[in-house]
């Protein structure tokens, strides 16, 4: 792990400190690992988000974000469009990702969804920033969508 | 019954309007007609006109403990009594104080009339309750207006103190550590020579700050004890003495470091609730946002102080309060936490609060500024530059022509599943219902609504418009409880019925409810109020057959089991509307999506003319909350903004 790598871990870091200090996170720990970043933030959910961050790749991992979501469902299929819709041409600049400068994709491991964030200038800014803006999205928009009994069942989202 | 028969004679409702049974709905033109059920003989009793004619007889020394007290609530201006009998010397006392006064089935509804009237006019209005049962019915009522911040006063008579702790006849129980967690004050008055002073502690409570509900309960001796003289009295002096009309000022300081951030901001949005709407700020609100193009999503128990017609309203704009960059929380006094509002994280929040105690609880702040709502916003429209955002407007533009179109969707498939179901879908009765408020003859500022129920608030409320403070009570707001819908509806109906505070332009007119068979159950005998009072209103109860969370019962759901089910359900196909029949009111039972436009047309008119309440039955099946049979099924909500109901 070169000094580069360590500057970037610890500019990430900074910044989700940062967001934890204005108390957007309710709760806030990061660790660092052979040079990677793990984080945990309670946020959206009661349940505490990993927030992982690798240097040497550029990416921004949020790691399981969504449990119990089958590939081949319609909930996943609605989210990966709401994933590929983010850097459409007619969104407004606040509310888009710049795929010239920040690569999304989502993955899907038997059922858990990870939606990666990958920096393609190295503006760790930027790429914090539109990662946490997607996941605040991904809570209070899409999933405000239809999926009531998902977020029952996962996220103790209250019934009535 | 035998009072009747010395009446001039049994009073047809054509009697009742033409003998002036309320003032206020005479003055406001009411027309008289024959509107007798021809295959019932419900009538109202002729003591019923007769005694809402007579005019107040305001007391004087020597008074009793209850006149004291009802004698200040008039000074003070009490918006109006809900009760069930009870407390009798003190219901009495505010009656011919003058006070209006409404009589109901049940303490609980009534206490969520008071909630109601209070929530559709900024005013405090009272409920009363018997000793033991009647008060402690009320208590589910007393911690909805609690939630809600409702300035209610709740009054319930107590036995006597001398056999305090006896079982000596009925209806004992001790009444203020019941209240606890669910008031701003309380009080079991002891001494009766401050039963004036205690009406004092009651409404600087009330009319001051953030308001909640205030208890005081009125032991025997208190109530009933009689003064010659004011000598008796203790602290018996007018109200410019024992509370003051003074408001908090905001900082100086700090409203210039508001104007500058909301000057540097490029889409910055002001969240209106109900601090707002209690310290009457429409004006100034809506200065502010003019002044410097911001935008307004309203949420809390009410809305309409700020117009949904407003170019800068975003309480239909959801999807565009993810891009405000600036949020400013003003009189938002049931506060959200993080996740609950739709905004952007790395939006700096500015939170514009009367008590200086609340702010930073559950959203971490930026900029806190203690002031009244109103001085704070008047101090802000005049420190404010004058900016132009127009490309913010276009986004809110943009953002609720995508709400709008995303209901017509709805309805769309609405139509098609109620023809598949042979009912009518909730998305229909949404659209039905704006069609008749918004669309047509009626002015889209006249209807004030009740906007209850569980699952077809979902729907109905994407599509209900509000155009002026106090058109909308938001019902289940924050506490959750369902049903209160008919008695929140007693107590807007009467507020426009006297054309109470913001309701005075529209004194009279029809007022719509809407609720769930599950929530009617709760408060349908209030239409027998509704009738009693020829409140005219139209109740609209969607019927899917079941609790609205009856998935959670069923085999498929998460913790359900087959077993579970029938704990969910009710019989199919009840007849609730002739519940309204029995109870002196139309009913209209539609199993049609386009029967359900004429019926509502129907009821509106007979609201309109003669003054008679309708129960409209929707039917409907439970399985339409299925997003998997019925897409989009039951649907989530985004807050603040017209969906709101948890802040």
């Amino acid at each position: 792990m070169d000094g580069s790598s360590r500057d970037s871990a610890a500019r990430v870091e900074a910044l989700l400190r940062l967001r934890a200090d204005r108390g957007v996170f309710r709760a806030f720990a990061a660790a660092t690992d052979r040079g990677k970043l793990e984080c945990s933030a309670v946020w959206l959910v009661e349940r505490p988000m990993r927030i992982l961050f690798d240097p040497d790749r550029g990416d921004l991992e949020f790691r399981d974000l969504l449990p119990d979501l089958p590939a081949e469902s319609r909930l996943y299929e609605d989210f990966a469009r709401f994933l590929r819709g983010r850097s459409a041409d007619d969104l407004p600049d606040h509310r888009r990702l710049d795929p010239q400068r920040v690569q999304l994709r989502g993955r899907n491991r038997n059922g858990s969804v990870s939606v990666l964030l990958r920096s393609l200038d190295g503006d760790w800014e930027y790429c914090v920033a539109k990662g946490l803006k997607l996941v605040n999205e991904v809570f209070l928009g899409f999933l405000r969508g239809p999926y009531h009994r998902y977020m029952v069942d996962n996220f103790a989202e209250p019934e009535d | 019954m035998a009072t009747s028969q010395r009446c001039p004679g049994p009073v047809s409702r054509r009697n009742f309007v033409a003998k002036g049974a309320v003032a206020a709905a005479a003055a406001a033109g009411a027309k008289a007609s024959t509107t007798e059920r021809r295959d019932s003989n419900i009538q109202i009793p002729a003591e019923v006109p007769a005694s809402l004619a007579e005019a107040g007889s305001p007391a004087d020394f020597p008074m009793t403990g209850a006149q004291v007290f009802a004698k200040a609530c008039k000074a003070e201006g009490l918006g109006a009594l809900f009760c069930a009998p009870g407390n009798y010397t003190v219901i009495n006392a505010l009656a011919s104080e003058g006070v209006p006064c409404y009589g109901g089935r049940t303490e609980g509804m009534m206490c969520s009339a008071a909630d109601g009237f209070a929530r559709v006019t900024a005013q405090v209005a009272a409920a009363s309750g018997t000793e033991g049962p009647g008060f402690t019915n009320m208590i589910m009522s007393v911690a909805a207006a609690n939630a809600a911040r409702s300035p209610v006063l709740v009054l319930a008579s107590n036995m006597t103190v001398a056999l305090e702790d006896t079982e000596q006849a009925i209806q004992r129980v001790y009444q203020q550590p019941t209240t606890e967690g669910m008031r701003k004050y309380g009080k079991r008055l002891i001494n009766p020579d401050r039963v004036h002073e205690y009406a004092g502690y009651a409404f600087r409570q009330l009319k001051t700050g953030v308001p909640r509900p205030v208890h005081l309960d009125f032991p025997g001796e208190v109530a009933r004890r009689v003064f010659e003289s004011a000598e008796e009295l203790s602290y018996f002096y007018g109200k410019s003495k024992y509370r003051t009309d003074s408001r908090p000022h905001p900082s100086p300081a700090r409203i210039a470091e508001a104007a500058r951030w909301i000057d540097r901001a490029e889409r910055p949005i002001i969240v209106a609730s109900a601090g707002v709407f209690y310290s009457r700020a429409w004006d100034a609100l809506k200065a502010v946002a003019e002044r410097g193009d911001v935008a307004v999503a309203e949420s809390g128990p009410s809305r309409g102080h700020f117009s949904d017609g407003h170019p800068l309203s975003a309480s239909t704009a959801p999807d565009a309060l993810l891009s405000a960059d600036l949020v400013v929380l003003v009189g938002q006094y049931c506060m959200p936490s993080v996740g609950e509002y739709s905004f952007d994280p790395d939006a700096p929040c500015i939170r514009i609060d009367p008590d200086a105690a609340d702010i930073g609880r559950n959203l971490p702040v930026d900029l806190g500024i203690v002031s009244c709502e109103k001085a704070a916003l008047e101090a802000l429209a005049e420190e404010l530059p004058r900016k132009r955002r127009p490309a913010w407007r276009d986004e809110l533009a943009a953002a609720r022509a995508a709400f709008e179109a995303e209901n017509d969707e709805h309805y769309r498939l609405g139509l098609r599943y109620s023809e598949q179901a042979g009912c009518v879908h909730p998305a229909v009765i949404a659209k039905e219902l704006e069609d008749l408020l918004y669309r047509g003859d009626v002015p889209k500022d006249r209807t004030t609504v009740v906007s209850g129920g569980y699952g077809i608030a979902r729907y109905v409320r994407r599509r209900l418009r509000a155009y002026r403070p106090g058109q909308i009570c938001n019902g289940a707001y924050q506490y959750g409880a369902i049903g209160p819908d008919v008695g929140y509806a007693v107590g807007a109906g009467a507020a426009v019925l006297q054309g109470a505070g913001p309701q005075s332009p529209y004194r009279g007119a029809p007022v719509v409810a809407v609720t769930g068979d599950a929530g009617f159950a709760y408060s349908a005998m209030e239409v027998e109020t509704l009738s009693k009072y020829r409140i005219p209103a139209v109740v609209i109860v969607y019927n899917n057959n079941a609790w609205g969370v009856w998935r959670s019962g069923a085999s498929g759901g998460r913790s359900g089991t087959a077993r579970a089910q029938h704990m969910y359900l009710f019989q199919e196909n009840l007849r609730y509307e002739k519940i309204g029949e029995a109870l002196g009111a139309r009913g209209e039972y539609v199993t049609r999506a386009e029967d359900l436009g004429p019926a509502l047309r129907r009821s509106y008119e007979a609201a309109e003319k003669e003054r008679l309440s309708t129960v409209i039955n929707c039917q409907a099946i439970k399985e339409f909350w299925s997003a998997r049979d019925y897409p989009p099924g039951f649907l989530q909500k985004v807050e603040p903004g017209c969906m709101a109901y948890y802040h």
